[in-house]
Parts: C-alpha cells; structure tokens; sequence
C-alpha cells in the first residue's frame, strides 16, 4: 500500500523516497498497530453484548489482516483504491477462513480470545515484516515501484456536495429497503400460529408422569383460550378462560394421575372460543404404568 | 457538449448522452491525464447509484406485496430488476468513461444486485442449502471446533471455510451469525466485482471491456441468488477469481512484487481449498489448463518474442493442498462428487442413445408448471445470443489476444458453456449444467464483451450495433434469472408444499425452535425434506434423510410394517415431525421426505391425511407438540420395545 499518502504515478519522486528509518513515511504502519491493538482490547476487554465491538471486530477480522498482510508483501507498491480495497478484503477473508484451520488443532481452539490473538498477530506480524522491508529497500526499487499500477493513470473521481448527498440520498433508499424487508419477513404472515405441547418432565426426583403443558401464542390478537385434560373421553381437569396474551406463553407442570376415569392416553386439548367444540390444538401423553 | 455549471450547489448539468462505439476505451486509456471530458461524464454516477438504489426499494417492496398475495408483485420485482441493471449497463457500454468511474460502476451494481438477494431473505436463511451451512457454522460457534455432523449436506463441514469466516465475524462483534454472514458475503461481493473488472482489463487492455464483460458476467444463472446465498461457493467463488486476477497481474509484474503476488496466491488458493470442494477442483483446472496454454504458447513463441506464462509450481501448490484436503480431511467428497458426476454421465449417455429426455427445459422436475411462453423465450433467446457471439469473440481472441494464455483459457471456457446446455436434458445432469455457469461465464464475459466492443464491422453495421447492444445485455440479464429460478422460486408468495424458499414460513421455523427450545440440541428424528431443513438448520436436530436410511415409508406408508419400524430402531429415531399441509398438494420438488421415494411407494396424487395422521393412534406415541399443522411425534416406545 502507498506510505502515508497515497502515490500517483504521474506525481513527482517523493522526498518519501530517499527515507530509510523510521520516519512518517512509515505512519501507515504505525495507524495500523494502533487500530490493531485498539481492536483485540475492544475484543478481549467488553462484554459480548457491546456495541462498540462492532465496528472494531469487522475490522479485526475483515480489514487490518489483509491490510497488513499486502503492506508486507508488496513494501514498496502503490496500489489504486480499487486494488487496496481488493487485496484487503480478499486476503483478511483468506486469512479468516485459515485462522479456524490453524486453530482448531491448537489447545484454545476456536474461541473469541483464539482468534483475537490469531488475527491480531498476523496483523502485527505483517506490520514488522512491512518496516523491515521497507527500511532494506533500495532508493532504486521504491523509485520503480512508482510505475508499477497503471491504473493511477486514470482520472481520479471527484463529487460535488450535491453529488455526495445524491449518493447518501441513495444510501439511505438502499437501507430502507432492506430495513423494510426485514421488518416484513419478522412479521408473521399467517395469524394462526399457536404451539400447544405436552412433554414428559425428566428431571431427577420428580415422579413419573410429571408434564410440562404449555401454550404458546404467536397470532396478532390476545385470545381466551378454553384447556381440557381428556381421558377416554372424560373431563379430568379444565381451564376454562386461559389468557395467553399475543408473544406470550403459558405453561403449568403437573403430575398426570394413572387413577383417572377413562383409558388410553391423556389428551390435553385446546378450544378456541369461537369454536367451543371444535378441537383446535391436541396432544397427548401415555401415562407409565408405574406411578 | 453543455457547459457543466460551475456552482457546486446547482444540480449537475448532465451532459447528453449516448452509447458511443468509437474507438474502444483500450486506445482511450493511453491518453491518461487531463481528459477533461471524464470531470463532465462522472455527473452520472450519483444519479445512477439512485436508480439502483430506487430499483432495489421496488424489489423490496414486490416481495411485501407477494407475501400477501398482490397479482403484480412479480411485475414490479422485475421492473425493479430492470431499474437497477439497465441504467448501469447503458452507460458502461458507452466509449467515453473514465476507468474508475467503470470499476465503481461495476462495484455498485454489485451490491445492488447482492441487495436483491438482501431483502430476500433479511433475516434468516431461506434456501436449502442455506440451512445446512448454518447448521455448520452454529456447531462450529458451539462447540468451537470443527468437522461436526451435518445431517442434511454430510460433506458441508468438511469445507467449513466460509462457516469459520462468519464464525470469526461473529465472535469479534458480537453479532447473530446469520447477520455476519450477510456482512462477510457483502465483502465477498465486493471482492468479485473488483477481481472480475480486473482480471478482464488485464486480459482485454480495455477498461470498457472490462466494464462490460463484468456486466455479462452478473448474467450467469447463478449470480443474482445462487452464489448470494449463506453457502460455501459464495465465498470460495470470489477468492477464486481473486486468485486469477492477481496471478494475471503477476504475469507481468516486476520481479519486486512478485514474492507479494506469490503469498497473496498461496493464501487465496489454501483458502478456497478448504472453502469448497468444486470452486477449489475448477480453480486447479483453471491453473492446468493455464499453465499448459502458457507452456504451448511458449514453445512456438517467435525468437525474441517474449511469452509470460504462469510459473508450473503455482498449478503444483493448488493441486498438492487440494489433494491433501482432499485425502486426509475430505474423502467423503469423492462419494459425494462421483455421485452427482456419475447420473449426470448415465443421463447424458441415456440422451445420446436415444433415450427419453429426464427433463424438458422450463419445467419443474416432476414436469409440470412450465414457465410462461414469455419467459422460455427469453431463457432460449439469452442461450442463443450467447451461443451466436462466441465464435466473434474467438475470433476477437485470435486476433488481438492470442498471446495471452489467459484469454485463450478463457476461450476454450466459453465454448464449453453450450455443450453444458445438453446437460439440462437430463434428470442429474441439470445441476452439473447449472453449476458450471459460474465458472463457464467468465469465459462468455470476456469473449461477448470483446465481441460488443472490439470487433470490426462494416460501417453500416456501427449504429445496429449501438442500437442492439442494450437490448442483447437485457435479454442475457433477464433469461440468466429463467433458466436459474423458476417462476414459484423467486418471490415470496404464500406457502407450497416443499417448494424450499416458499415452504418456509413462521410455524415451521416456530417448531424447530421449540424443539431445541425443549429437547436441547442433536436429537435424532425425521421429517419432511422442508421440516427436516428447518429441524437441522434452525432447531439444530439431526435429522435423518439421506444417510442410508429410507425413512420417507414410515410416513407414506399407511400401516408401519416391520420394515419402517426396522428402519426407526436402526436410525434410532426419537422424534417425528409430521406436516398435514403435504396432503394439501404434490411436493414441488418432486418429492416429500427423499429423492427415491417414487421409486418405492410410486404416487400420483397428494399423500392421504389419513395416512400422515396414523401416529395419533400409534400405541405409545406420544404426540408432544401441535401447532395446528405440525405434529411432533415421541417415538421413544418403538427404540425400547424392541420386541414389537
């Protein structure tokens, strides 16, 4: 990558390239173990939850590697922002996808610190590469690197105010559009989604045919449900006005008795109130004989 | 030309404009500095970044409107398609562009198109596949290790490149991993647009062909969702072009950035080895079939003519990772590869012997729902376009690049894409013929780009020339989307039965959840091939489908014989998931639980609800949930009660 600022191969020999210690020319480097070393204490230091790990772990894992990696394969070139853009993703991508590879076979396998530490060091790795190769260039090779992306040659782009705010106008349309299609596809589409379960309750100490019955109800509206406990055809416990509000759930873990009228399994069975004796969600549980 | 105003607040003074097919940008681009022409032309770029960005918003919006049904949603999502493509396009076809203004051109019809794939599926996967990566990539985030079980796509986790790079993502920023999917395959997209425009403008010398050969290339069937989607060619595809582009420009680089080139090359090509099986495999191809070219060339090259060529250790190093890969990691991918390579050469045989054609073009498998009469046309039209510039581009090719290694691999690419074509006659060769566009494309971009720009004509034939090419680009763009999805498959209209992007909808993606929700995580069961994606992808069960059990008779079946329940203890099935909306119709896939079921239990009309019904009476079946349509059965009493 181009020293500090970028070069254009038209533009004069840069007094940049006499230098050989480290000087401002080196600045890049420097900006990059900074934002390097900032991004694995944001990564190792805050809670999952942050923010603020946001934009330092795309970063991390998406940017600086790269960058830091072609700053060390090619210490003396100037690249054209398209190529810097390319060689920065592509390599921090190639990078990532080996890092879980490297990783796994190593004690820490493939956890947050792992590939902190993993992306993080390349990055810093690249950096030494980078000034050591850079301060053991020859004056010659940096001046011949100059012309080494022809793609400088064209006209650089330049936007007006009005263009820029076109562009964020853009943006902003683009956004909008994915925004309101995820918040369509996080709607429910159908108002009939409602769970009703009754699963076996395994936990130690409890006794056999211990159940979870629970409601779950995804439809738009808040509805009074009516729950019956059937056997055989028999009525052994009811809930007759059961309030499951929209998003919530309603669950009660009882013992089923083996003495209850009736055989055959227990049927938990769920009545919408508009259709009283219509069956509108059903299950049902085989009692073990052993109480 | 107008005056442009001088008023940085004033609305930019367009210039007229018009597709230009003077002298191509390859003689423009030698007169680098001070065009003043391209300070006027670069005025179109916001304006343009506004149409695509307003045509996503109407695509965004189609799909709302066909998940409640609106009749002209698919219009609008095609207007919105053509909103974004054909502004672009009109203007990367004129002469009188500077070479930045191209690539950023290139790069935002990029983006829109991978915003296309964006407001599909915002939230969570939709497509099959989608699933089963997930699956990869939640166990990898879990259990922070590799090589887990995937019970949909068994040779998935053995790829896990892309699957490692999301979980990174995910694990630095706190993210979903969905959502760093999306980001990590939006870089990706990016990476492609860049390696694409420059891999072409080494190869042609010509920004503008370059521009348009990255526009056709967006063509392929594939590009738009296929390779948009959560999945391992989305990402390995792009560091394979990557890899192409940069090892082109090494060809002619210095001896100083070659240890750069050569570093950055073996990185991309460890990486897509480890990312995906077939990416990886055609990227070798490529690397041969490009060295061997480059090795040809040079052994007739004329004295003192000077042939650069790829160096024979690059191809060795692809070839020696990938083998490696292949034979201590992947072996299971040779069963996998054979598989579908194999019924693609049985079908292909069965044609050329006069056989009975698999699969008639336009059609579903199971051969009903063929697509518009409209549709097929453009299909057929964008294959014949394809097919009638090839021979221009060889001959654009021998003429001005014939030098080049590259462009002569490109070439040989190009001309396979038809022959690939035969393959959609058959029932396994469809997807081979499908999956080759990705990689096949690049050649037929470069060769049509070279034929649009390039080729001599007459000068009467100029302005046919100006006046067609637009609409040739529309007809490659709009046919590339009907031979890749069919009409059911692109919008989000309300459910079908398993019909993958249609057939998923909240109460089975609400049962998978609950299952893991309640059961915890890797229970064995059984379901349909939608529910069984959803249970893997999302509820994290293992599902079992195509692993050597034929379990699709324990639900088709009417009465559970000994060999449906032999076939739950061997599987050692717990739970059933049942879905009564399959007696609602035929599966659109051509089958409900697996591919040979048909074979098996032959039928013609949908699955009785009777039938899917039979485990409420099952003695000892415990049916532990119900959400109206889904039905998730315990069958723990067959695994005990051995003896019944």
């Amino acid at each position: 990558m181009s020293r500090g600022k970028s070069r254009r191969a038209d533009s004069p020999a840069p007094e940049a390239a006499q230098t050989t210690g480290f000087d401002w020319p080196h600045l890049d480097l420097l900006v990059l173990v900074i934002v390097t070393v900032l991004a694995m204490a944001v990564s190792l230091g805050l809670p999952e939850a942050s923010p603020v790990r946001v934009p330092f772990g795309v970063l991390l894992s998406l940017v600086l590697p790269g960058y830091g990696i072609a700053l060390a394969a090619f210490p003396g070139r100037s690249f054209s922002r398209g190529e810097r853009v390319l060689f920065t993703l592509g390599l921090s991508l190639a990078v990532a996808v080996l890092s879980g590879i490297a990783l796994n076979w190593s004690p820490w396998q493939l956890s947050t610190e792992a590939f902190t530490v993993f992306l993080g060091g390349v990055t810093l790795l690249s950096c030494a590469i980078a000034l050591v190769r850079r301060v053991r260039m020859a004056p010659w090779e940096q001046v011949a690197d100059m012309a080494a992306s022809e793609e400088n040659f064209s006209q650089p782009l330049r936007f007006s105010l009005l263009q820029w705010l076109t562009f964020g106008l853009a943006a902003i349309i683009a956004v909008v559009a994915v925004a309101s299609a995820a918040v369509e596809a996080k709607r429910n589409p159908t108002s009939d989604v409602l769970q009703l379960w009754m699963v076996p309750v395994q936990a130690e100490g409890e006794p056999k045919n211990t159940v979870r019955i629970g409601v779950r109800n995804f439809e738009y509206a808040n509805t009074d449900y009516r729950l019956q406990l059937m056997r055989g055809g028999y009525v052994v416990q009811e809930w007759p006005q059961l309030k499951v509000d929209q998003g919530n759930t309603w669950e009660i873990t009882m013992t089923l008795k083996t003495d209850w009228p009736g055989v055959g399994p227990v049927e938990a069975v769920l009545y919408q109130p508009e259709k009283p004796s219509e069956p509108f969600r059903k299950t049902s549980y085989w009692l073990s004989a052993n109480e | 030309m107008r005056v442009v105003s001088p008023r940085p607040s004033a609305l930019p003074q367009l210039p007229p404009w018009r597709p230009d097919f003077g002298p191509s940008s390859a003689q423009t681009q030698v007169v680098p500095r001070n065009v003043a022409a391209t300070a006027q032309v670069i005025n179109w770029l916001p304006v343009l970044s506004l149409s695509m960005a307003i045509g996503l918003l109407q695509v965004s919006l189609a799909n709302t409107a066909a998940r409640s049904g609106w009749p002209y949603a698919e219009a609008m999502w095609w207007l919105g398609l053509g909103v974004i493509f054909a502004p672009t396009a009109l203007h990367l076809l004129g002469a009188n562009l500077s070479r930045n203004n191209r690539l950023l051109l290139v790069v935002l019809l990029g983006m829109a198109l991978y915003g296309v794939k964006l407001v599909n599926t915002p939230v969570q996967p939709a497509y099959h596949d989608e699933f089963a990566h997930l699956r990869v990539a939640v166990d990898i985030f879990n259990n922070q290790t590799l090589f887990s079980y995937a019970p949909q796509l068994p040779v998935t986790p053995l790829y896990p490149g892309m699957e490692i790079a999301t979980t990174v993502l995910a694990r630095l920023t706190g993210l979903p991993l969905y959502l760093s999917g999306l980001i990590l395959l939006g870089c990706a997209r990016l990476v492609t647009m860049l390696s694409l425009f420059m891999l072409f403008e080494r190869i042609s010398g010509s920004s503008r062909v370059a521009g348009i050969a990255s526009l056709i290339y967006a063509c392929n069937p594939n590009y738009l969702l296929f390779d948009a989607q959560f999945s391992y060619e989305s990402l390995a595809l792009p560091l394979a072009l990557m890899t192409v582009a940069i090892l082109s420009r090494r060809m002619v680089t210095g001896m100083l950035n070659r240890f750069g080139y050569n570093v950055a090359a073996m990185l991309l090509v460890a990486a897509i080895a480890v990312t995906h099986h077939l990416t990886a495999y055609m990227t070798v191809l490529f690397l041969g079939v490009w060295t061997l070219t480059g090795g040809i060339q040079a052994l007739f090259r004329q004295k003192q003519q000077r042939v650069a060529t790829l160096p024979v250790w690059v191809f060795v190093f692809a070839f020696i990772v990938n083998l490696i890969w292949l034979l201590f990691v992947a072996n299971f991918t040779l069963r996998y590869l054979t598989f579908i390579f194999g019924s693609a050469f049985d079908g292909l045989l069965n044609l050329v012997q006069g056989g009975e054609i698999k699969r008639l073009p336009f059609q579903t498998v199971e051969g009903s729902d063929a697509s518009p009469l409209f549709e097929r046309l453009l299909g057929l039209g964008s294959a014949g376009l394809i097919a009638l510039s090839i021979p221009f581009g060889l001959l654009e090719i021998w003429r001005r690049h014939r030098d080049k290694a590259t462009a002569l691999t490109f070439g040989l690419a190009a001309c396979l894409h038809p022959a690939t074509l035969l393959l959609r006659l058959t029932g396994g060769g469809w997807e081979i013929s499908n999956r080759s566009s990705e990689f096949l494309f690049l050649g037929v971009g470069l060769l049509m780009g070279l034929a649009l720009v390039n080729l001599k004509l007459p000068k009467w034939a100029h302005s046919l020339r100006a006046k067609i090419s637009l609409p040739v680009l529309l007809v490659l763009f709009f046919g590339g989307i009907v031979i890749g999805w069919s009409p059911w498959m692109r919008l989000k209209w309300p459910y079908l039965v398993v019909a993958d992007y249609r057939s998923v909808e909240p109460q089975g993606i609400q049962a998978a959840y609950w299952m893991r929700e309640t059961f915890g995580r890797y229970n064995v069961m059984a379901s349909d091939r939608i529910n069984n994606m959803l249970m893997a992808g999302l509820g994290e069960q293992n599902t079992v489908s195509g692993n050597g059990f034929t379990t699709a008779g324990v639900f088709l079946q009417a009465r559970l014989g000994p060999g449906e329940l032999n076939v739950i203890r061997a599987a050692k099935i717990r739970y059933l998931a049942v879905d009564k909306r399959l007696s609602s119709s035929l599966p659109k896939y051509g089958y409900y639980f697996q591919s040979w079921e048909r074979n098996v239990w032959p039928y013609y009309s949908p699955v009785p609800q009777n039938v899917l019904e039979k485990w409420d009476y099952y003695p000892g079946a415990q049916k532990v949930f119900d959400s109206g349509d889904i039905r998730i059965y315990d069958i723990g009493v067959i695994q005990n009660d051995v003896t019944r």
